[in-house]
Protein backbone atom coordinates (compact mmCIF):
# COMPACT_ATOMS: atom_id res chain seq x y z
CA UNK A 1 0.00 0.00 0.00
CA UNK A 2 1.16 3.49 -0.51
CA UNK A 3 2.65 5.88 2.00
CA UNK A 4 1.42 8.97 3.36
CA UNK A 5 4.02 12.31 4.39
CA UNK A 6 3.63 15.60 5.19
CA UNK A 7 3.81 18.26 8.31
CA UNK A 8 1.54 17.29 11.03
CA UNK A 9 2.70 20.58 12.30
CA UNK A 10 3.66 23.86 11.20
CA UNK A 11 5.42 26.02 13.09
CA UNK A 12 3.83 29.53 13.26
CA UNK A 13 4.32 33.01 15.34
CA UNK A 14 1.93 35.60 16.49
CA UNK A 15 1.87 36.90 13.26
CA UNK A 16 1.17 33.25 11.48
CA UNK A 17 -1.64 32.35 13.17
CA UNK A 18 -3.56 29.25 12.05
CA UNK A 19 -7.29 28.62 10.92
CA UNK A 20 -8.38 28.93 14.71
CA UNK A 21 -6.06 31.68 15.69
CA UNK A 22 -3.51 29.37 17.48
CA UNK A 23 0.30 28.52 16.86
CA UNK A 24 2.53 26.31 17.58
CA UNK A 25 6.79 26.91 18.01
CA UNK A 26 9.66 25.31 18.19
CA UNK A 27 9.41 25.82 22.11
CA UNK A 28 6.39 23.76 22.33
CA UNK A 29 5.78 20.90 24.35
CA UNK A 30 4.55 17.83 21.91
CA UNK A 31 5.62 15.03 24.99
CA UNK A 32 7.03 12.68 22.31
CA UNK A 33 8.40 9.69 23.24
CA UNK A 34 11.67 7.83 22.25
CA UNK A 35 9.64 5.66 20.05
CA UNK A 36 7.61 8.55 18.18
CA UNK A 37 5.33 6.75 16.47
CA UNK A 38 1.23 7.67 16.76
CA UNK A 39 -1.73 5.81 15.10
CA UNK A 40 -3.33 7.55 12.11
CA UNK A 41 -6.65 7.64 12.15
CA UNK A 42 -9.27 9.75 9.73
CA UNK A 43 -10.96 12.90 11.09
CA UNK A 44 -10.08 11.91 14.19
CA UNK A 45 -12.49 9.30 14.75
CA UNK A 46 -15.25 11.03 14.05
CA UNK A 47 -16.01 10.26 10.31
CA UNK A 48 -19.61 8.59 9.84
CA UNK A 49 -18.04 5.65 7.91
CA UNK A 50 -14.53 4.95 8.95
CA UNK A 51 -15.39 6.07 12.86
CA UNK A 52 -12.37 5.26 15.29
CA UNK A 53 -11.14 2.41 13.85
CA UNK A 54 -6.92 2.68 13.74
CA UNK A 55 -6.47 3.36 9.95
CA UNK A 56 -2.30 3.71 9.64
CA UNK A 57 0.70 4.22 11.98
CA UNK A 58 2.93 6.93 11.28
CA UNK A 59 6.51 7.85 12.13
CA UNK A 60 7.34 11.42 13.14
CA UNK A 61 10.03 13.37 12.73
CA UNK A 62 11.36 16.63 13.95
CA UNK A 63 12.17 19.18 11.41
CA UNK A 64 12.82 23.33 11.45
CA UNK A 65 9.83 23.91 10.02
CA UNK A 66 7.40 21.84 12.57
CA UNK A 67 6.72 18.03 12.69
CA UNK A 68 7.05 15.56 10.11
CA UNK A 69 4.96 12.60 9.40
CA UNK A 70 5.64 9.21 7.58
CA UNK A 71 2.41 7.22 7.71
CA UNK A 72 1.75 4.28 6.06
CA UNK A 73 -2.04 2.26 6.78
CA UNK A 74 -2.11 -0.87 9.67
CA UNK A 75 -2.27 -4.27 7.50
CA UNK A 76 -6.30 -4.80 8.38
CA UNK A 77 -7.22 -2.11 6.40
CA UNK A 78 -9.49 -2.82 3.39
CA UNK A 79 -7.34 -2.08 0.53
CA UNK A 80 -10.63 -0.28 -1.11
CA UNK A 81 -10.96 2.51 1.82
CA UNK A 82 -6.57 3.04 1.74
CA UNK A 83 -6.88 3.31 -1.77
CA UNK A 84 -9.67 5.57 -1.85
CA UNK A 85 -8.27 8.04 0.85
CA UNK A 86 -4.96 7.81 -1.22
CA UNK A 87 -6.40 8.72 -4.76
CA UNK A 88 -7.65 12.48 -2.67
CA UNK A 89 -4.62 12.97 -1.36
CA UNK A 90 -3.30 12.71 -4.44
CA UNK A 91 -5.81 15.47 -5.81
CA UNK A 92 -4.81 17.18 -2.89
CA UNK A 93 -7.88 17.15 -1.06
CA UNK A 94 -6.24 15.89 2.43
CA UNK A 95 -4.24 17.38 4.97
CA UNK A 96 -2.86 16.37 8.50
CA UNK A 97 -4.36 17.33 11.75
CA UNK A 98 -2.67 16.09 15.53
CA UNK A 99 -4.90 15.88 18.53
CA UNK A 100 -3.96 15.58 22.04
CA UNK A 101 -5.71 15.43 25.17
CA UNK A 102 -7.45 18.57 26.26
CA UNK A 103 -7.06 18.39 30.03
CA UNK A 104 -3.10 18.75 29.26
CA UNK A 105 -3.30 20.88 26.91
CA UNK A 106 -1.58 24.65 27.97
CA UNK A 107 -2.33 27.90 25.73
CA UNK A 108 -1.15 31.28 26.12
CA UNK A 109 -2.54 33.89 23.80
CA UNK A 110 -3.08 31.44 21.02
CA UNK A 111 0.26 29.95 21.34
CA UNK A 112 0.19 26.33 22.30
CA UNK A 113 2.56 26.05 25.15
CA UNK A 114 1.98 22.33 25.72
CA UNK A 115 0.04 19.53 23.02
CA UNK A 116 0.93 16.58 24.18
CA UNK A 117 0.20 14.73 20.94
CA UNK A 118 -2.05 11.49 21.25
CA UNK A 119 -2.85 10.52 17.58
CA UNK A 120 -2.71 12.09 14.04
CA UNK A 121 -5.24 12.36 11.92
CA UNK A 122 -5.79 12.41 7.97
CA UNK A 123 -8.63 15.30 7.28
CA UNK A 124 -10.35 17.38 4.61
CA UNK A 125 -10.04 20.57 7.00
CA UNK A 126 -6.55 20.77 8.58
CA UNK A 127 -6.74 23.67 10.87
CA UNK A 128 -3.46 24.56 9.53
CA UNK A 129 -3.35 24.30 5.07
CA UNK A 130 0.20 24.43 5.46
CA UNK A 131 -0.29 20.48 6.41
CA UNK A 132 -0.33 18.88 3.40
CA UNK A 133 -0.73 14.94 3.10
CA UNK A 134 1.47 13.78 0.23
CA UNK A 135 1.27 10.43 -1.38
CA UNK A 136 4.66 9.04 -1.16
CA UNK A 137 5.56 6.12 -3.51
CA UNK A 138 9.12 6.01 -2.33
CA UNK A 139 8.51 5.25 0.82
CA UNK A 140 6.03 2.83 -0.20
CA UNK A 141 8.16 0.60 -1.98
CA UNK A 142 11.37 0.29 0.58
CA UNK A 143 7.84 -0.72 3.07
CA UNK A 144 6.76 -3.30 0.32
CA UNK A 145 10.55 -4.50 0.57
CA UNK A 146 10.59 -4.75 4.13
CA UNK A 147 7.42 -6.39 3.98
CA UNK A 148 8.40 -8.88 1.82
CA UNK A 149 11.84 -9.65 3.31
CA UNK A 150 9.73 -10.43 7.05
CA UNK A 151 7.49 -12.43 5.70
CA UNK A 152 10.23 -14.65 3.07
CA UNK A 153 11.80 -14.75 6.86
CA UNK A 154 8.83 -15.98 8.74
CA UNK A 155 8.07 -18.64 5.42
CA UNK A 156 11.86 -19.75 5.64
CA UNK A 157 11.22 -20.53 9.30
CA UNK A 158 8.04 -22.54 8.93
CA UNK A 159 9.58 -24.73 5.77
CA UNK A 160 12.65 -25.11 8.55
CA UNK A 161 10.44 -26.18 11.34
CA UNK A 162 8.44 -28.85 9.10
CA UNK A 163 11.90 -30.06 7.90
CA UNK A 164 12.52 -30.53 11.41
CA UNK A 165 9.31 -32.39 11.95
CA UNK A 166 9.44 -34.73 8.91
CA UNK A 167 13.19 -35.09 9.74
CA UNK A 168 11.90 -36.29 13.51
CA UNK A 169 8.71 -38.57 11.83
CA UNK A 170 11.85 -40.29 9.63
CA UNK A 171 13.74 -41.02 12.61
CA UNK A 172 10.93 -42.41 14.44
CA UNK A 173 10.37 -44.77 12.07
CA UNK B 1 3.46 -54.63 3.91
CA UNK B 2 1.75 -53.14 6.92
CA UNK B 3 5.08 -50.96 8.30
CA UNK B 4 4.54 -49.57 4.59
CA UNK B 5 0.96 -48.89 4.66
CA UNK B 6 1.59 -47.14 8.19
CA UNK B 7 4.08 -45.12 6.36
CA UNK B 8 2.11 -44.26 3.93
CA UNK B 9 -0.42 -42.73 6.01
CA UNK B 10 2.02 -40.71 7.33
CA UNK B 11 2.81 -39.02 4.54
CA UNK B 12 -0.25 -38.16 3.75
CA UNK B 13 -0.47 -36.84 7.50
CA UNK B 14 2.69 -34.80 6.54
CA UNK B 15 1.86 -33.58 3.55
CA UNK B 16 -1.25 -31.96 5.30
CA UNK B 17 0.59 -30.29 7.73
CA UNK B 18 2.63 -28.68 4.76
CA UNK B 19 -0.37 -27.53 3.55
CA UNK B 20 -1.84 -26.47 6.63
CA UNK B 21 1.45 -24.32 7.51
CA UNK B 22 1.97 -21.24 5.59
CA UNK B 23 -1.10 -18.70 6.55
CA UNK B 24 -1.12 -17.07 2.91
CA UNK B 25 -4.49 -15.54 3.67
CA UNK B 26 -5.34 -12.41 4.67
CA UNK B 27 -7.87 -12.56 7.70
CA UNK B 28 -10.26 -10.00 7.96
CA UNK B 29 -10.61 -8.94 11.48
CA UNK B 30 -14.44 -7.93 12.44
CA UNK B 31 -14.38 -4.62 13.30
CA UNK B 32 -13.18 -4.35 9.85
CA UNK B 33 -15.54 -6.54 7.71
CA UNK B 34 -18.53 -3.81 7.54
CA UNK B 35 -15.59 -1.47 5.84
CA UNK B 36 -14.53 -4.63 3.48
CA UNK B 37 -18.40 -5.06 2.19
CA UNK B 38 -19.45 -1.44 1.69
CA UNK B 39 -21.44 -1.01 -1.49
CA UNK B 40 -20.50 1.47 -4.30
CA UNK B 41 -22.76 3.78 -3.31
CA UNK B 42 -22.05 3.78 -0.07
CA UNK B 43 -18.51 4.47 -0.88
CA UNK B 44 -19.29 7.12 -4.01
CA UNK B 45 -21.38 8.83 -1.15
CA UNK B 46 -18.45 8.90 1.30
CA UNK B 47 -16.16 10.40 -0.96
CA UNK B 48 -18.48 12.99 -2.15
CA UNK B 49 -19.54 14.40 1.20
CA UNK B 50 -15.77 14.04 1.98
CA UNK B 51 -14.92 16.15 -1.05
CA UNK B 52 -17.97 19.05 -0.02
CA UNK B 53 -16.17 19.43 3.20
CA UNK B 54 -13.13 20.12 1.44
CA UNK B 55 -14.56 22.55 -1.06
CA UNK B 56 -16.41 24.48 1.94
CA UNK B 57 -12.66 24.51 3.79
CA UNK B 58 -11.06 25.89 0.24
CA UNK B 59 -13.61 28.71 0.24
CA UNK B 60 -12.35 29.56 3.64
CA UNK B 61 -9.38 29.83 3.59
CA UNK B 62 -9.51 31.92 0.69
CA UNK B 63 -11.81 34.63 2.08
CA UNK B 64 -9.40 34.82 4.65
Amino acid sequence: MTAISGFLIYFGSTSDRDLEGDYFNAQTDFDLTSRRELSLYFEHGMDSVIGRRRIGRGLITPQREGLWIDAQAVPELPARIWNSLMAMAHEGELGFSSGAPAHLVEREEGWIKRWPLIDASLTATPAEPRCIANVNPAKALSARAERLQRDYVHHLRAINETRLWLLEKAHAY
Amino acid sequence: MEEKLKLQTKEQQVEVKVLASPKTTKAVPEDMRDLESLDHNTMAQWEQEIRERRKKYRSQITRR
